[in-house]
């Protein structure tokens, strides 16, 4: 199935998700690749607009999880807590792109398109996106 | 459209290999504009008056007349045009199956200055090329400048992190993956890359045909590539004119063979690069890896960027095998040109610093060999981008096909890759949203592309199956039908896996189905009808050899034949007759006899786990161990050895490969074959949409037992439980009502002597899996086992392979149908399969690899590392 790649941009001092709607099928990949300057991390929101629960389970309670939140150093999750339908990627250094990839799903409670925005900042307006799961098309005989 | 082009059809179906369809290709089907991200597939114009899409000629990086191939090979991240099934689950072939195209990044190979540049399609993505065809001389220098200019930006996050802390090791994807695989052994690091260069008689070490180096990509700045062709540009000119001095004496010699034979414009910057490579966060660092193997002498693992291949094509100069001590090379001394005196020390022994003083004993042979990528945990993606390519090696076999056929021709012959290009491009992962049985086939990246012949002309058709994957079956060619010998083909197999066949076998190898497993080729010498026409190759995709009919038929290419007809000789195939045939069989490829063998060794390839029904996952064993660096198998150099190679798996007939040496495949035991029917006792009823089926004087659990297939009628079902003698339950029943006396299909291997009830059967202990089976009853001595003997001897003159797939397994059940399992898993056992082959570990001592050729089982632990070990110590005892 194919996978579709997101850039991260920086345009005119503004920083936002090229395209900022992907359509994808279900079951397609689709990742973030961060050509900015910053780390950043996509993050779903539900029905209402509000970011998704975290489903990471810490290692060590009273430590953040990553470097988004306290750079550098190991991730202070279990890797395996997070791989769920509504985890989109961890913090996406500079120059990386994104992990996981996002495996289109559609979680229970959300419907598409999948709204989602940055969790490093979420009070940017042009760090908002969107994934429109469309259907196949018939085969053509 | 489609009634119409049947309509223009003149010729009936012509053979199950190739059918005279007389109608445009219609495999590439108009993708409908849906959604934004698709776009037209190739050929997808809808418009018939079109031409057909021709057989694309791969570009190619040839030789010198010095001798050497000399040559640039990127690899690059690109957006090509890829096609994906619609819908995605079905096979190819299906009915009502369409294709989809897509903009995707993948890794390609690209041959600097390779010709003929690869056809524009006037779009912005290209379509999928394999790599150049490298065409080399046995006996040539083979110097080739690997640059990884990978773009990780254009995939999910896939840089090797090692066992690093941070996770996994592997990739992840939400579906999720890796679920229940461990690093490393899953899919992981598809940004690093190295060749392996298939079917290569050569060293395993160092710049040779070493896949256990890996290169990562080049650093990026500005978007652009660091590393070019130009970085280490005079290095490695300085580095290839030692290998050249070097190896030119003598192919045996193991050189390079420590870090500082290599110029120091190199490894200066191979350090400058692999350290500031280590400063990306979580990741294990690579160079201290490095640091460790050149302070014990090793050669170093990683590198970024570039990689500088050299090795030699050994040339057997012997007139008959074995070579004699005069055969051995002349020793001319010479420095090494590089290293320190207490490096080149270390080439002690056997290997002087004018080499080793013994003969060659198996040259290269000509033939077709190909090269991928072979880096541990993304091979399989790898391979299903594209990154695969023809490696033709010419001989005294091409030069003698072109005195038959004239000047040149052979290079004018088709090559034809085939590749399931696709999957899942950009991250390679297990679970929902796959093709069935893998992406479609392609041919020099086209689906169903046209070849050209003219009327009774005869062509040399290198075909190579380069397939992540599936195998590609090809049925028998048989005669038209109604008879029309002017619609004829007439194929005969020349040569396999790149080693040609000898008269005989090219006599014997005529028309007949064959199997071409994922890494498997075959020469083929294809003698076109003389009656002008269109006719479709038709192939199936398969794992296993029941699916050799139960698949969809798949167009694999459509052959064209037009224009004038051609005469001899372009119109002749090669005699039979061995005293006309005009190809000399290689000295060194002879036989092995039993007289030479003197070591043998069993082991055991299996998967086991039907896995979740989301992730899809088994675990991929040989010998019961997944891939961990360890030395599986230890040989000493120049002995050769027969392997019997065991599967215990019920439904893939994992194609085994060995780096290095070819080997001859001497016995093969398939122990899910059936015994022929056999008419039983009484009379049954089957009942459409019934499993119940009852009988009327038969003997259900004593003459017929669970397991076995029952006719009558013309309804067919397998015994799912038995009831009674009267009354039994089947696993399914799909037929019509019928009845009639019970004809009965029983398995001719089993692991419980209770369901032992049939003559002709032989019984497997199932605790003793690698032990003959033995007969029972004897009618004769009915308490006296003795061996069953079913297994198919392959008689002399016997074929060369570096990939033969394993015969299956079957599951050891109780007369009653129930599982026997180990008592230590608690899993079922499985009654292995298995083939002996017979290899000569000659020539190159070191370290390489055998594994399965579906190279997600490879990826995921099904390999194992081969030690050839030194014939001398590096210590001299005086």
């Amino acid at each position: 199935m194919p996978t579709w790649p997101i850039e991260i941009v920086q345009k005119n001092g503004q920083t936002s998700f090229d395209p900022p709607n992907q359509n994808a099928l279900l079951a397609d990949l689709v990742f973030w690749s961060n050509t900015t300057e910053e780390s950043h991390q996509p993050w779903m929101l539900d029905a209402n607009g509000k970011p998704v629960t975290d489903p990471r389970k810490k290692i060590d309670p009273n430590k953040p999880y990553d470097e988004c939140d306290n750079p550098p150093g190991p991730p202070n999750f279990d890797p395996a807590s997070r791989l769920v339908p509504t985890y989109l990627s961890d913090c996406i250094a500079e120059g990386a792109s994104s992990r996981p990839a996002f495996n289109v799903t559609l979680p229970t409670g959300i419907t598409s398109p999948i709204s989602y925005y940055c969790k490093v900042h979420p009070n940017r307006d042009s760090e908002r996106g969107t994934i429109t799961i469309v259907t196949q098309p018939p085969p053509t005989a | 459209m489609r009634d119409k082009e049947q309509d223009r059809t003149k010729t009936s179906i012509a053979s199950f290999w190739l059918i005279a369809m007389f109608l445009v290709a219609a495999i590439v089907l108009p993708a409908a504009p849906a959604a934004a991200q698709w776009i037209p597939c190739l050929g997808a114009t809808g418009d018939t008056t079109q031409p057909p899409i021709y057989l694309p000629r791969i570009p190619e990086l040839g030789f010198g007349a010095d001798g050497k191939l000399q040559a640039t090979m990127l690899l690059v991240s690109e957006k090509e045009r890829m096609s994906f099934r619609n819908p995605i689950a079905n096979q190819q072939g299906a009915a009502n199956t369409g294709v989809l195209c897509a903009p995707q990044y993948v890794r390609a190979f690209k041959g600097v200055g390779a010709l003929p540049p690869p056809p524009d399609n006037g779009t912005q993505y290209p379509d999928p090329m394999p790599g150049p065809t490298i065409r080399a001389q046995v006996g040539n220098m083979v110097e080739l400048t690997f640059i990884n200019q990978i773009n990780p930006l254009n995939f999910p996050d896939s840089i090797d992190r090692g066992d690093y802390q941070t996770g996994s090791g592997c990739d992840e994807t939400t579906v999720p993956y890796p679920g229940g695989d461990k690093y490393p052994n899953c899919f992981h690091g598809s940004s690093t890359a190295n060749i392996h260069f298939h079917g290569t008689h050569t060293s395993p070490s160092s710049t040779a045909d070493n896949v256990f180096i890996e290169i990562r990509p080049s650093p990026r700045k500005d978007g652009k590539p660091t590393v070019t062709e130009d970085t280490f540009k005079d290095a490695f000119k300085t580095f290839y004119g030692n290998c050249e001095a070097i190896l030119g004496k003598n192919p045996l010699i193991q050189w390079p063979k420590v870090w500082s034979d290599l110029p120091k414009a190199y490894t200066d910057g191979q350090y400058t690069l692999i350290t500031e490579y280590d400063k990306t966060p979580n990741i294990k660092p690579l160079w201290p890896v490095n640091q460790r193997q050149i302070d014990h002498g090793y050669w170093p693992q990683y590198y970024v960027g570039a990689y500088p291949y050299c090795f030699r094509l050994p040339e057997y100069k012997g007139t008959s095998f074995p070579p004699t001590e005069s055969a051995a090379v002349a020793h001319t001394p010479q420095s090494h040109g590089a290293g320190t005196a207490e490096q080149q020390a270390t080439h002690t022994g056997e290997e002087s610093d004018a080499g080793p003083n013994r003969p060659i004993m198996m040259g290269q042979a000509p033939g077709t060999h190909w090269y991928h990528a072979h880096k541990h945990g993304s091979t399989a993606i790898d391979v299903y981008n594209g990154m695969t390519g023809a490696f033709i090696i010419e001989g005294d076999y091409d030069k003698q096909l072109d005195g038959f056929y004239g000047a040149g021709w052979t290079r004018k012959q088709p090559v034809m890759v085939i590749n399931q290009i696709g999957d899942a491009p950009n991250l390679e992962r297990t679970g929902p949203g796959r093709q069935g049985r893998g992406p479609d086939f392609f041919v020099n990246g086209r689906a169903n592309p046209t070849v050209r012949m003219k009327p009774g002309e005869v062509q040399l058709w290198r075909i190579l199956n380069t397939s992540a994957r599936a195998g590609v079956y090809f049925p028998a060619v048989t005669p038209v039908s109604p008879p029309d010998p002017a619609a004829d083909f007439v194929r005969m197999q020349l040569a396999q896996d790149g080693v040609q066949f000898n008269a005989a076998n090219y006599a014997l190898f005529k028309n007949q189905d064959l199997v071409l497993a994922s890494g498997n080729r075959a020469d083929f010498l294809v003698k076109a009808p003389t009656k002008k026409g269109s006719y479709q190759t038709i192939v199936r995709n398969v794992v296993n050899t029941g699916q050799n009919t139960s698949g969809n038929p798949i167009k694999l290419f459509t052959v064209v034949v037009a224009d004038d007809p051609v005469g001899p000789p372009l119109s002749d195939l090669l005699p039979t007759d061995p005293a006309k045939f005009p190809l000399t069989f290689p000295p060194f490829l002879t036989d092995i006899t039993p007289a030479e063998v003197n070591g043998t060794r069993k082991m055991v390839f299996a998967t086991t786990g039907a896995g979740s029904t989301t992730t899809g996952q088994s675990l991929h064993t040989i010998d019961g161990k997944q891939f961990n660096g360890e030395v599986g198998e230890v040989v000493l150099l120049n002995r050769v050895e027969e392997w019997q190679i065991f599967n215990q798996t019920t439904n893939i007939e994992h194609p085994f490969h060995i780096h290095i040496n070819p080997f001859q495949v001497t016995e093969v035991l398939d122990v899910s074959v059936k015994l022929p029917a056999m008419t039983g006792t009484g009379t049954i009823a089957f009942t459409s949409g019934s499993k119940t089926v009852t009988g009327t004087g038969t003997s259900f659990g004593k003459q017929i037992l669970v397991g076995y297939t029952i006719t009558a009628g013309g309804t067919t079902g397998t015994v799912a439980s038995i009831q009674s003698e009267t009354s039994l339950t089947l696993s399914a029943n799909a037929g019509a009502s019928a009845s009639g006396n019970v004809t009965f299909v029983a398995p001719k291997y089993v692991g419980d002597k209770a369901a032992l009830n049939v003559q002709g059967q032989c019984y497997i202990d199932p605790f003793a899996p690698l032990e003959p089976a033995v007969y029972f009853p004897d009618p004769a001595h009915p308490d006296v086992p003795k061996l069953c003997g079913g297994e198919t001897r392959v008689p002399p003159p016997r074929i060369w392979w570096d990939v033969f797939p394993m015969p299956l397994g079957t599951a050891a059940t109780k007369a009653d149908g129930t599982a026997i399992k180990d008592p230590k898993t608690n899993l079922p056992i499985v009654l292995p399969g298995y083939f002996k082959m017979r290899s000569r570990f000659v020539d190159f001592p070191g370290y390489f690899v055998i594994h399965c050729h579906i190279l997600a089982h490879e990826d995921r632990g099904m390999m194992t590392v081969v030690e050839v070990a030194p014939l001398s110590s590096p210590y001299s005892h005086h």
